[in-house]
């Protein structure tokens, strides 16, 4: 049982049921939903001939008595108000409602006092409130995303509202996979025991019946962290496949824009990077820039055989064959295209921002110690000219979360040439990231030289040297996850909510990082679910980041804090 | 292994059905020659029968909202003096919809003087009656899904004689003997949905304002433990330096 294929299974039974012709009405998050675990072509399988969305749909007034309007909606005020709306008239001969939530009472009665034509025929709670990004990664797309960084007294409403969804989609996924967890949150961060707090509410008193399942041996443990005990990993380049297309070019709902980066032809503007539905991407979504190149060189290879075979034709049945192969010919030609393309503007933005040389540094920051030698090369890539200024910013904030106590003179000299440098990014930036997510902060060992045991390990590392500088980094969740291998997870650092404790090594550990994960973590969660521990973990969050993001968050926060400092 | 979901349809349907009854007016087809006085009265019943069902939804919405405002445990923008304006106002809108329901009950007995009602009014009683059977088995099935161990908070108005079981037993076995007093018993039988709904209401906010109470209550003994915590510092201070 992973994310991806309990959504899916929701989709089949909410088409699958209803036959005839069919109308698919979302909203702009189920849309999400949707389109991560069934493409086009299997909705028009499923005679679904028509999706829209429910805020659009009500702008037109055509009558169409013939199709069946299937309707997959979050349960939000909005989405009840349209909903009654279109309802009270009705353009759709049927109507079948599917929530993917838990409806309140109120909201079930609005909708009956709508339904004045008694054209409803069926109103269901499936519980795919979350998208389903890859078998053990989920993101839920919480807007105002930069709250969970200030304190609840800045903008309660705001705050409320992303607790709110968080702890929806966390319900979401545990009806889906029918358990009921033990929660832990980490200790220092108030918006993950908040989040907490409120889904044990939930699952525990409000909905404890709808979570009242067969009880297992062992319950499953959800484990509540914040993005700003490990602000490393979403700063740092990225070498893997699916974490390399994410940080240059960006993936949004397993789809990647390639508008904005040349021109393209019209069916190549966006293309769909999804483990499901590329078998070559499944395989290599793990694998680092020079295997990536050498496999999609064997590729081309293999297609450049199918292309000569094809040429070749004399008789009729060399070319009844050729008409036989030519849909899988085209297939084959469109993944060749896509993944050539990828790999070739990565190469080219890597050549151009020099990120070889950034991205060894930045390893060196994350990964290894000596404060003299590291401060000498952020100094020299300041100083050099094709370095850009979001990676100059980056340099100087790996930096300073290292080495934020050893030498402030250093530090203040690096923040002087950060800002005569680049224009556009501001110190100012950097210390907010220190107040954020400063040694004082944190609760993990980030750097491994808290804890003597991290400590031996890294001198152990050291001697041995690593086999790819560039990947050498493990974010803070694999030691979170080794610790919950061996049973050693501190109840200090991440306390139980409630009276539950833990009778014995849990098989199913999902972790939700508030604030969001990246595509990294994703990775190592993946690797470790190879490993076959007996443990199997499950990653989600608020959102998906690349360094541009995590940095516009910090942005978007600091002027919040800002003004409301002003205002106060 | 599949996943869960809840099928809500069924109580979609009642509560469908419930509202065409609020809302819609009942037409019999052979009317008498009485027929502009029974009109006018129908609709001024009609009236105020649709007016409180749009004043139990409203309080419906406020307790809804009252609910939520107590879920909000910040010890920052303190929402109490919301809540109490919320519960005042609430009290006084249920308090309202009493008065209302005692004026229909007038409009009823008015109604029970005048004689002669068709064989299809006495049908429409019978649906009333299934419908209000069926609105009972809403309820029990509402609080079976309730922890059972918790006691069910009484309500904070007295319900009026009139909505008793014992009474609708009774107009029952008034309507097998007397088949021409028909329609007063739909009309007791709609006043009944009515303080069902009002008392549902009513009970939905007194475990609100419960569970907040609890909640208060946790966090004063909290402080009692830090006050407790605080003066055996002070005293071991006092000792170590005297």
């Amino acid at each position: 049982m992973v994310v991806t294929s309990s959504a899916r299974d929701y989709i089949n039974r909410i088409l699958q049921d209803i036959s005839g012709m069919k109308v698919l009405i979302l909203d702009s998050q189920t849309v999400g939903i949707v389109s991560v675990v069934y493409s086009q072509s299997e909705l028009l399988q499923k005679e679904v001939f028509l999706v829209e969305l429910v805020d659009s749909i009500s702008k037109s007034n055509e009558s169409m008595s013939h199709l069946k309007a299937v309707y997959f909606l979050r349960p939000t005020s909005e989405n009840i108000q349209l909903l009654r709306r279109q309802l009270a008239s009705p353009r759709f001969g049927e109507y079948h409602l599917f929530f993917s939530n838990i409806l309140k009472d109120t909201q079930i009665h609005l909708l009956a006092d709508s339904d004045e034509q008694e054209v409803v025929q069926q109103v269901q709670e499936f519980y795919a409130d979350f998208v389903a990004i890859d078998p053990y990664h989920f993101t839920l797309h919480v807007p105002s995303h930069y709250i969970y960084m200030l304190p609840a007294m800045v903008d309660p409403s705001t705050v409320q509202r992303f607790s709110d969804r968080v702890v929806d989609g966390l319900a979401a996924l545990f009806l889906a996979l029918k358990r009921r967890p033990v929660i832990r949150y980490q200790r220092t961060s108030d918006i993950a025991k908040r989040i907490a707090q409120e889904a044990a509410k939930l699952m525990y008193q409000e909905e404890s019946g709808l979570f009242d399942f067969r009880r297992m041996e062992v319950s499953p443990l959800l484990l509540v962290i914040d993005r700003r005990d490990d602000p490393v990993t979403p700063l740092l380049n990225q070498w893997t496949y699916q974490a390399m297309v994410h940080e240059l070019i960006g993936i949004q709902d397993n789809k990647v824009d390639l508008k904005s980066i040349g021109k393209f032809p019209k069916d190549q503007e966006e293309v769909v990077l999804s483990s499901e539905q590329d078998s070559f991407f499944k395989a290599n979504m793990y694998e680092n820039f020079g295997d990536i190149g050498m496999n999609i060189k064997r590729m081309v290879d293999e297609f450049q055989q199918v292309s000569k075979s094809n040429q070749n034709i004399q008789t009729i049945e060399d070319m009844a064959k050729f008409v036989d192969n030519y849909p899988e010919y085209r297939k084959m030609h469109g993944n060749v295209t896509k993944h050539v393309t990828l790999v070739t503007e990565m190469s080219k933005i890597v050549e151009e921002r020099k990120l070889m040389s950034v991205s060894q540094t930045e390893q060196e920051l994350a990964c290894n110690g000596g404060q003299g030698a590291a401060f000498e090369a952020v100094t020299n890539l300041l100083n050099n000219e094709s370095i850009s200024d979001v990676d100059r910013l980056r340099l100087v904030m790996l930096y300073a979360l290292r080495y934020e106590k050893d030498s402030p003179v250093q530090l203040m000299q690096l923040f002087n040439k950060l800002a005569s440098r680049s224009a556009k990014y501001k110190p100012g930036l950097v210390q907010f990231l220190l107040k954020q997510a400063g040694v004082d902060k944190r609760t993990g060992d980030l750097f491994g030289n808290r804890d003597l045991m991290n400590i031996a390990r890294n001198m152990a590392r050291g001697l041995k040297g690593v086999e790819n500088v560039y990947t050498q980094h493990q974010p803070l969740l694999f030691q979170i996850m080794e610790s919950i291998v061996k049973g050693r997870l501190r109840d200090v650092d991440y306390p139980f909510i409630g009276n539950h404790f833990q009778q014995g090594r849990p098989q199913d550990v999902i972790i939700f990082i508030v604030g969001g994960t990246t595509y990294e973590e994703s990775r190592s969660v993946a690797l470790q679910n190879a490993s076959n521990t007996g443990i199997r973990f499950i990653l989600g969050g608020s959102s998906v980041l690349n360094s541009k993001r995590f940095l516009r968050d910090l942005e978007e926060a600091q002027r919040v804090a800002r003004s409301s400092t002003t205002v106060i | 292994m599949a996943s869960s979901y809840r099928d809500r349809t069924s109580e979609f349907r009642l509560l469908l059905e419930t509202l065409k009854k609020i809302g819609s007016p009942v037409q019999p087809e052979n009317a008498p020659s009485t027929s502009h006085g029974e009109s006018y009265s129908r609709s001024e019943f009609n009236r105020k029968a649709s007016r409180i069902g749009l004043g139990i939804h409203e309080t419906s919405q406020k307790i809804a909202r009252l609910t939520q405002l107590a879920r909000k445990s910040s010890m920052f923008n303190d929402p109490a003096v919301e809540i109490q304006e919320l519960t005042v106002l609430i009290k006084n809108e249920i308090t309202a919809l009493n008065s209302a329901l005692f004026d229909l009950q007038t409009v009823q007995n008015t109604d029970m003087a005048d004689g002669g009602y068709s064989q299809d009014t006495i049908v429409h009683s019978t649906a009333n009656i299934k419908a209000h059977e069926n609105r009972k088995q809403i309820f029990s099935k509402n609080a079976s899904r309730e922890n059972p161990l918790q006691h069910q908070p009484k309500p904070t108005t007295e319900p009026p004689p009139w909505s008793n079981s014992s009474n609708a037993s009774e107009s029952l076995h008034q309507e097998l003997a007397l088949p021409s007093n028909g329609a007063p018993v739909g009309n007791q039988l709609r006043i009944d949905d009515n303080m069902d709904e009002s008392s549902a209401n009513v009970e939905g906010a007194h475990s609100s304002l419960l569970r907040h109470l609890n909640r208060i209550s946790s966090n004063r003994w909290l402080l009692i433990k830090i006050f407790v915590i605080l003066i055996l510092f002070l005293m071991i201070f006092i000792f170590f330096v005297a």
